[in-house]
């Protein structure tokens, strides 16, 4: 009798108790989450990859940022029928028109996003599921790529919410702006984490995947933007102690044809690429980095937009680099399977057209046609040396730089001599990386730093543009507002830039 | 008093306990319904049949408890005897009934919590709107919100006011274990409905919007088998109808429309001086709305010997609607037993199927509503016409089908489900008043759907003709065990009573999966032909894995009461979910609660008028995981997607991508509630008063997170967000007597008043940036309800109007406008709207005038219901009324404007037509022409109280005298007649101001199904 109810009894506690152990646990079918998804070294490889595909977003890398070169002296923007643009290229804009940073903006987000996930669950991952090297490979890209998309966010905006794994975990999207010295540290702390975390080098096999160079090239220009502020001169040591990570190392080492850097394709690399962006041929268009199109001409499968003002083609002088870098009327221009066209002077409302950064492919019929799988350089070696000469001209004046701006004009064949001024660095930089979207943000930079080798800001950037009176306020337009869309939606949360308010 | 009877034993070989049955009689005859309960175990008891008589199970030397309402409670000594005969006399005792609670029973006089009880013989035979639906009217504190009048459905229960935005349902508990709305309400003994947290913490997480148990039927011990059988049937109809222009009318307005609107479009002025277009042919409410019908059979089958009993049913309910096809048809078999397997051992089985059939409503009765009332159902070929063919008609009767179109051309929506679960039970007495108990449930469900588009034939060249025949089918399953194990145990020590009840239960559901799939282009549109391998092109296949949750609990209550008076309730339920991440995957949810019974105390003895006072009060904490199931992480897929794909290295390569943001930080919705009470019984307790003040705060409240750019471009994770506050009083009075045993008369006077108020969204109370949004509306996807933090939940967001503008020096002239361009102003016209510059800035603009335009919740909420019996002869109603509520008319709104093509209300003859015509009616507008004032956006034009009183039910019945019946060898007979919402008093100017239901969108009328008049009479006989 007893037996009957200590039978009864058992057999109801251990139907209540069946699989209590991990009963909590959820099981996904269907899909992975977060929790079960990162059980391979692919998983892993496969994630990292999502974050280099939003790179390429024609809202960020692939496109938009690029508009910001327009604001420049270099580049005379043209792209009528998008009515983002003109706020931001004539210096008119407004928090409500701040529509090409609006639609930069979640984009932007999306691959911090991504890069989050990357940097909370792979480290995360024990040695039989991942390889050492794979897995610091991976969370190294993550965290350069998060300090990467941080810093476009920086330049465009200056202050900014930083979104980082610590802010996912509470849920904390919601945030206020970061000060600069937060924005700039949290890149500064990806980029080292970067720098320890990345192999030295890439094999030509994973083309276009980051490496030391590229982290430690990222915070020689990081730490001279910051030692732009005041009382911030302490960042030039430590750009010059980044930059010989890189200078003088064969890995990171300029290439001797300067040209080399604008014609890579399909996933190959050189030695003075530190960060580059791949095209591919084969993948759905909107996949595809859509960047070229708007270097290239019309009739040529391009839809230009950026052409060279005759300002900067005055300043290359006789420079080797004015024939790699601008189209001047008459001008040959060549693919790398062949076919030969000339570049005429009626194709371009200034005259001139940009040769780097325009990759064609021969048809078979004898068109030029857009090269999808075209490599855009996104930092090279030689920029590096012109930051670290800036470093030195900074520390020490005239002269300090000499040996990096040499090794530079060296390369190209272009004449070499010392005693160089910062005006002398301002040029060279400006010729170096013509259309390499590094001018304005250099002169904006250069002026905050009272106006370091002469260079007025308000006075370069103020006059006629595409017909249109433009005036360049400082320290106003140092840095474009939040779109005002983005501050509604966070109810109160994010203040506007004061200058804008 | 007393009991006398036969005395012999009878002791059964097993289990030492006995039998005893018995009658229960007063002066006048048997006592049907007293209840008769072992003294010291609550949960063993029994009500008298129809004959008075009553079978018990108790051990011989036990003592029986006899109550009933209006008597002297009696206790009993079974010293042994098998049958025992009770004579009760006048007195008090509806204190002694037994209440169901969470996982065990209790004494209503010891009950601090607050509970609602209503007999399932209040709620039988109520033929539309189910369980929920019956009780209507029956209980304090629970908002019944329609579900409108389609075939099968019956309201949200919102017990204590809406109290969340997430799954604001109450937690259904049939028969002890957590399950859903029974089908056929023929087998409910009682329902409980639990509304204070104290009551409800028992069920911790599920509970934040209270519990409703439900008890079904179970046959008795020694209880001879009892056959009944009960049909009725009955038809439905529309109980009011909208008054439209007829298309004389029509046709006048529109060439109004083009006189005061100087319009140049001729083919306008033609169209409409064609007299085929001013001829009256379909009044489309007549085409559209026919009468339902329906149909109820059910049977059951009890009984019992010494140590099982059984109760059988089967049932079939069956109603058409009043808007062809719509359809809801259910089977039901309940089967359920107990078995004394050993003399303190008992397992209990109970097993249900539940297969129905549901077919919803095709045309929109928006549609017809705004048919043009010119076109002819059947057109000169014999056909039902699309818009009547002529050229061009669509610009000037709108671009709308024939609402009748798809049905008469076989379209189909329909769904079939089946549903199954099966339960154990098991019951071991360990020592006298100690049990341990099971609950084991397996349960599936299967639904199919089916969805078939015929062809638009050619010959009806408009609108949209439709070639496109398509079906498509969908399967569903799911699956979900549970297990549950408790122990109670109940001791009366001199002045001290204990009871205690606590275990463990782990629940895992939602399991199964689901696909579906469909193909174009059928050579054979009949019925019959239609299987997906007869159609042409795959329009789609897909299927997933359902998303399994599981959930895993302790729970306890501890119960002491001192001397009868001092009574103190301890509840507490620990919930793990998997809904939520490791860290918060726990919740801990108490509740206490404490009563005082003023009339057990010596200084009451002498009131006489008083026979109960009982104060109770207590707090609680309840949750609610009413969320996705991978809220909490990010979900990847692997393979190619936007954006996730790169080329390293001259390899393309495939990421996986990220699809779903988790918010890492998710935790449990709390409810946080304070009950007070005060219950009295007057007059022996014939007349019995409750009043009850309750505060319910919900935090956390999980709400989409507001998609800020720093997220990224991902679907976005719910947040702990929002607080929501209900409070409010409620009332219950009720008085029950019997006249000279012949006579007999009940009433029951029920009133809540509920405040709700959405305290925090994002922000703080006065945060006027975000809101809620409500459903959609219309082509426009207006948004008109918008929950502003500070507001009750959706609450109406618009324009408030002064006035139409008689003639132009009012415009010109008017403040509101003072700011407005010249051109602005030139462009109102007199006969338009006068919208009110709120903020007096001199403009009337969307983002700064617009404002709260009322509340859909009601104020009060009263239910007034009672019986008369006289010999054979039963009487009973149920009115109810909702006060102090608006209702945003939406569907008169686009009823209104002239600015579509369409029909419109009868009201618009009165619309404004010259300087002092209306005030209220804007003039006409062109269809499709300028409208530059937006006479019909959304305002307070369109707001109407909704205040309404409804006689919800009426039943006379009438039992046949039973020496007539036995000579026929009928146990009883009994037939009656039923309506349902007969008549309804309000100014609402709608169908009906009881709309169709979402939490979204309540108050707001979009035309939904109406609600139905229903007559019904029936049968019931038992044997």
């Amino acid at each position: 009798m007893k037996k009957n109810i200590m039978i009864c009894l058992t057999l109801s506690i251990a139907l209540s108790q069946a699989g209590c152990s991990d009963f909590l646990e959820p099981n996904p079918r269907g899909f992975y989450t977060e929790e079960n998804y990162f059980t391979t070294e692919q998983d892993a490889i496969n994630a990292v990859q999502g974050i280099y595909g939003k790179v390429l977003d024609e809202n960020f890398a692939g496109n938009d940022d690029t508009k910001y070169e327009g604001c420049g002296d270099d580049i005379l923007a043209i792209s009528d029928h998008h009515a983002w643009d003109p706020p931001v290229l004539y210096f008119t804009i407004t928090p409500g028109d701040a529509l090409l940073a609006d639609r930069q903006w979640p984009v932007k987000y999306e691959v911090i996003s991504r890069a989050n996930l990357v940097i909370m669950n792979v480290p995360n991952m024990s040695r039989d599921q991942i390889s050492e090297a794979i897995q610091n490979r991976c969370v190294g890209e993550a965290y350069f790529l998060r300090a990467f998309t941080h810093w476009w966010l920086y330049l465009i905006h200056g202050e900014i919410p930083v979104i980082t794994d610590v802010d996912v975990k509470n849920n904390n999207y919601n945030k206020p702006k970061n000060t600069i010295d937060e924005v700039l540290g949290q890149i500064e702390y990806d980029l080292l984490q970067a720098a320890a975390l990345l192999p030295a080098t890439t094999p030509a096999a994973e083309g276009g995947r980051v490496h030391k160079g590229s982290a430690w090239s990222h915070l020689v220009q990081l730490y001279m933007h910051w030692s732009c502020y005041d009382g911030k001169d302490a960042y030039l040591d430590k750009a010059i102690e980044a930059g010989s990570h890189i200078i003088g190392n064969p890995d990171y080492a300029m290439v001797a044809d300067f040209s080399d850097c604008f014609t890579l394709r399909n996933g190959a690399i050189n030695t003075e690429v530190l960060f580059q962006l791949n095209g591919d041929n084969g993948m759905e268009y909107n996949n595809n980095l859509e960047k070229g199109y708007f270097w290239e001409l019309d009739g040529w499968d391009g839809w230009c937009w950026y052409w060279p003002t005759p300002d900067l083609v005055a300043a290359f002088g006789t420079d080797p680099r004015l024939q790699k870098t601008i189209l001047r009327d008459g001008d040959e221009v060549r693919t790398y399977n062949g076919g030969s066209k000339t570049y005429t002077v009626d194709r371009s409302p200034t005259g001139y057209a940009f040769r780097k950064n325009a990759q064609y492919v021969l048809t078979d019929g004898g068109d030029f046609r857009h090269e999808l799988s075209a490599v855009f350089a996104i930092m090279r070696s030689s920029d590096v040396y012109l930051l670290v000469a800036e470093a030195k001209i900074r520390k020490n004046g005239t002269g300090a730089g000499d040996a990096e701006i040499n090794a530079v004009r060296s390369r190209v064949g272009a004449t070499t001599r010392t005693g160089y001024t910062a005006a002398d660095l301002v040029l060279e930089r400006r010729l170096e990386l013509a259309g390499e979207n590094r001018r304005f943000f250099d002169l904006r930079r250069w002026d905050r730093c009272n106006h370091f080798g002469g260079v007025n800001i308000a006075t370069l950037l103020s006059g006629d543009y595409n017909g249109t009176a433009r005036t360049f306020q400082v320290p106003k337009h140092y840095f474009f507002p939040i779109p005002q869309n983005q501050i509604d939606k966070t109810g109160g949360v994010l203040i506007q830039n004061p200058a804008y308010q | 008093m007393g009991g006398g009877g036969q005395s012999m034993h009878a002791e059964s070989p097993q289990d030492g306990k006995i039998a005893v049955t018995g009658v229960v009689s007063d002066a006048d005859g048997p006592v049907i319904g007293a209840s008769v309960v072992e003294k010291g175990n609550p949960g063993n008891g029994v009500a008298t049949d129809m004959d008075g008589k009553y079978s018990l199970r108790v051990s011989p030397n036990a003592t029986i408890t006899v109550a009933y309402l209006g008597y002297t409670t009696q206790d009993v000594s079974v010293d042994g005897r098998t049958s025992i005969n009770v004579t009760l006399v006048e007195g008090t005792s509806t204190l002694d009934e037994v209440v169901v609670v969470g996982y065990g029973v209790q004494r209503k006089r010891d009950l601090t919590g607050s509970i609602s009880h209503v007999k399932g013989e209040e709620i039988k035979n109520v033929a539309v709107g189910g369980v929920g639906g019956a009780m209507v009217g029956k209980v304090s504190g629970v908002d019944f919100v329609t579900g409108g009048g389609a075939p099968g459905t019956g309201p949200a229960l919102r017990i204590r006011g809406t109290g969340t935005f997430n799954s604001p349902d109450p937690l259904w508990v049939v028969d002890g274990v957590v399950g859903s709305p029974l089908s056929n309400m023929n087998d409910v003994e009682s329902v409980e409905i639990l509304k204070d947290a104290s009551a409800s913490a028992i069920y911790g997480t599920r509970a934040a919007n209270g519990v409703v148990l439900v008890t079904t039927k179970k046959g008795r011990n020694g209880e001879k088998v009892n056959v009944s059988v009960n049909a009725y049937t009955g038809v439905t109809n529309l109980a009011k109808r909208i008054d439209l222009l007829t298309a004389p009318e029509v046709a006048t307005l529109r060439k109004e429309a083009y006189t005061i609107n100087n319009s140049t479009n001729d083919d306008y002025r033609d169209f409409w001086n064609d007299p085929n277009w001013a001829t009256q042919r379909t009044d489309w409410q007549d085409a559209y709305f026919d009468t339902g019908t329906i149909y109820n059979v059910d049977l059951s089958i009890k009984g019992g010997s010494e140590k099982s009993t059984f109760y059988t049913s089967f049932g079939y309910h069956k109603e058409t609607g009043m808007i062809s096809p719509t359809l809801s048809e259910h089977y039901n078999i309940l089967l359920k037993s107990d078995h004394y397997i050993h003399k303190r051992v008992k397992i209990g089985q109970n097993f249900q199927y539940a297969l129905g059939k549901g077919v919803v409503q095709q045309g929109s009765i928006r549609d017809v509503l705004r048919y043009s009332p010119a076109i002819p159902q059947i057109n000169e070929e014999g056909i039902v016409a699309g818009v009547y063919d002529n050229g061009g008609s669509r610009a000037y009767l709108g671009d709308i089908n024939n609402p009748i179109l798809y049905v008469q051309n076989g379209q189909d929506k329909s769904e079939l489900n089946h549903g199954l679960s099966g339960i154990v039970t098991l019951d071991i007495e360990l020592a006298q008043g100690l049990f341990i108990k099971g609950n084991y449930r397996a349960s599936a469900s299967i639904t199919k759907k089916r969805e078939f588009y015929p062809a638009i034939a050619g010959n009806q060249p408009f609108p949209r003709a439709d070639n496109g025949v398509s079906l498509s089918r969908r399967y569903e399953d799911g699956y979900g065990v549970l297990a549950e194990t408790y122990a109670t145990w109940f001791k009366e020590f001199g002045q001290h009573t204990v009871n205690l009840s606590g275990g463990y239960t782990a629940e895992k559901g939602g399991w199964g999966e689901n696909f579906s799939a469909g193909r174009a282009g059928y050579a054979d549109e009949s019925f019959d032909q239609l299987t997906l391998s007869n159609g042409q092109t795959v329009t789609g296949a897909g299927g997933e894995f359902n998303n399994e949750w599981s959930l895993s609990s302790w729970f306890g209550r501890a119960f002491y009461s001192f001397d009868n008076k001092y009574l103190l309730t301890l509840t507490g339920r620990a919930d793990g979910s998997s809904k939520f991440p490791k860290g918060n995957r726990w919740g801990f949810f108490p509740a206490f609660s404490a009563g005082w019974r003023v009339t057990e105390e010596s200084f009451m003895q002498d009131v006489d008028f008083l026979s109960n006072l009982k104060l109770t009060g207590g707090w609680g904490s309840l949750g609610n995981q009413a969320i996705g199931d991978f809220e909490y992480l990010s979900t990847i897929k692997k393979g190619a997607g936007s954006y996730f794909d790169y080329n390293f290295g001259g390899n393309q390569t495939s990421g996986s991508s990220l699809n779903h943001l988790g918010n890492h930080a998710l935790t449990w919705e709390r409810t946080n509630m304070t009950n007070l009470a005060l219950e009295a019984g007057f007059l022996k307790n014939r007349l019995n008063a409750t009043i009850t003040y309750f505060d319910k705060n919900t935090e956390g409240m999980l709400l989409a997170t507001v998609e800020v750019g720093t997220m990224g471009t991902l679907e976005i994770p719910k947040s702990n967000l929002g607080e929501v506050n209900n409070h409010g009083v409620e009332l219950e009075f009720s008085y029950a007597d019997r006249v000279a045993g012949d006579f007999t008369y009940a009433a029951n006077l029920n009133l809540t008043f509920i405040r709700n108020k959405v305290t925090k969204l994002y922000g703080g109370e006065f945060d006027k940036t975000r809101y809620i949004a409500g459903d959609k509306y219309g082509n426009a996807e207006l948004v008109i309800a918008r929950t502003f933090a500070g507001d009750p939940m959706g609450s109406f967001y618009g324009h408030k109007t002064n006035g139409i503008y008689q003639n132009r020096s009012e415009i010109d002239t008017d403040p509101y406008l003072r700011n407005e361009s010249a051109d602005k102003r030139a462009s109102i016209q007199p006969g338009d709207v006068r919208f009110v510059d709120i903020n007096d800035d001199g403009k009337v603009d969307d983002d700064k005038d617009r404002t709260n335009l009322g509340n859909p919740n009601p104020d009060a909420i009263i239910g007034f219901n009672g019986n008369l019996g006289y010999k054979g002869i039963d009487f009973s109603f149920n009115v109810t009324a909702n006060l102090g509520f608006e209702i945003y008319n939406a569907t008169r709104m686009d009823g209104l404007s002239s600015n579509f093509a369409y029909n419109m209300y009868a009201d618009q003859m009165g619309r404004w037509h010259g300087e002092g015509t209306s005030n209220t009616l804007p003039r006409m507008l062109m269809a499709g022409g300028a409208n530059a004032n937006d006479n019909y956006r959304i305002s307070d034009l369109f707001v109407e109280n909704g205040n309404y009183l409804m006689l919800r039910n009426l039943t006379l019945g009438y039992t046949l005298p039973k020496n007539i019946m036995n000579k026929i060898g009928v146990g009883s007979l009994r037939v009656y007649v039923t309506g349902q919402n007969l008549l309804v008093l309000t100014n609402y100017s709608g169908f009906s101001p009881e709309l169709g239901f979402s939490d979204q969108g309540r108050g707001v009328d979009v035309g939904n199904y109406p609600i139905t008049r229903v007559f019904t009479g029936g049968i019931t006989v038992d044997f």
